[in-house]
């Protein structure tokens, strides 16, 4: 019975009330040093963060002795042109017309994949759009000549290291900026 | 008495009340969250300059601290520096070579300028080489052919690694 008594006499309420002022102040002054330091658009640059194989692939291109292979592509007015040369000879050649009056990327994507498919070990595409062309189209293209899609099928490159094939969706990652030099 | 009880007890209202905080602190909780997801941790911080509309690309590579070369429809800036006033996106005749029309003569002298520079540091200090490497913010209404010839001076000058700005959207 005493027992009972202590127990009724030291009962507290079982919850409490947190105090969440300090948290608020704290959120408060958070929120916007945060919203003055978040950028929601951000600078980028177009260049080469590729996986370590695929890098050592592009080295191997670039120093082959027998370099034979070179992709041109020339953006026109409103078309492109796609030319591929073996020593200086014209072994293909594909046309992209506009649609619509405009430049096509995704028929640019399609031919530039169908010729990486057939040379899968160039990596460099030399540029060559004509002096009226905006510089946000040559962007796209560059774009276009970048990457397969997620729903196209990949690139295999031999890894040196582990001794077997990566896939890869790279395409041609290097664009050279021709005609720069007598053009 | 118990009249007098009833009465205290009816008139005892409080001053104060307590404020409901947990769904306020619930939002700022997601807010926080978000904001943290968006901020930028990138060393390099490039900020597009003024007068300039960056062309939009997938590109996700992150940009380096190199010299920043930034055209717009009214001018050539280099770093800080602004080097050849535009006239409507078209370089002065003053400013290009009578026998070269790709070559812009104040742009190479301020790129020259650069690279002396950093060539002079970098026997000071190994660490700091000179890779011939640029930044080049360019607004997208441009046409190529002013950006060909920014293009032709700077390897002229010996920065023929370009890399163009562009801006990615979260």
């Amino acid at each position: 019975m005493r027992r009972k008594k202590l127990i009724t006499r030291n009962d507290t309420e079982a919850t409490f009330e947190l105090d969440l002022a300090p948290m608020l102040a704290l959120m408060v002054t958070l929120i916007p040093i945060m919203l003055l330091a978040t950028s929601f658009v951000k600078v980028r640059v177009i260049g080469t963060v590729l996986p370590q194989a695929v890098q050592e692939a592009i080295q191997q291109d670039k120093q082959k002795l027998s370099k034979t292979i070179t992709i041109d592509l020339q953006m026109n007015k409103d078309d492109f042109k796609i030319i591929v040369k073996e020593d200086e000879k014209e072994i293909l050649q594909k046309m992209v017309p506009p649609t619509d009056g405009k430049w096509d990327y995704d028929a640019l994507h399609s031919a530039l994949y169908d010729v990486k498919k057939q040379f899968p070990d160039k990596y460099t595409v030399n540029l060559y759009p004509a002096q009226s062309v905006p510089y946000s189209e040559v962007v796209h293209a560059i774009d276009a000549a970048r990457e397969a899609k997620k729903t196209e099928d990949t690139f295999s490159v031999f890894d040196k290291e582990k001794q077997k094939n990566i896939q890869t969706r790279i395409m041609f990652p290097e664009v050279s900026f021709s005609g720069l030099i007598g053009g | 008495m118990r009249r007098a009880v009833d009465k205290f007890i009816a008139n005892n209202k409080k001053g104060t009340f307590v404020l409901q905080l947990t769904a306020m602190v619930d939002m700022f909780t997601i807010l926080i969250v978000f904001l943290l997801k968006s901020f930028d941790t990138s060393p390099v911080q490039v900020s597009p300059s003024q007068n300039i509309i960056l062309p939009h690309s997938y590109s996700m590579a992150v940009p380096s601290e190199v010299l920043k070369v930034a055209i717009s429809k009214k001018s050539i800036v280099v770093g800080d520096k602004e080097v050849v006033i535009l006239i409507d996106g078209k370089v002065d005749a003053k400013d290009m070579d009578l026998s070269d029309p790709k070559f812009i003569k104040p742009l190479f002298d301020a790129l020259d300028e650069q690279a002396k520079k950093t060539e002079a540091i970098s026997k000071e200090n190994k660490d700091h080489k000179f890779d011939g490497q640029i930044i080049l913010q360019a607004d997208k209404g441009l046409n190529y052919g002013i950006l060909e010839k920014v293009f032709y001076t700077s390897s002229m000058a010996g920065y023929t690694d370009m890399k163009l700005a562009t801006i990615t959207y979260e």
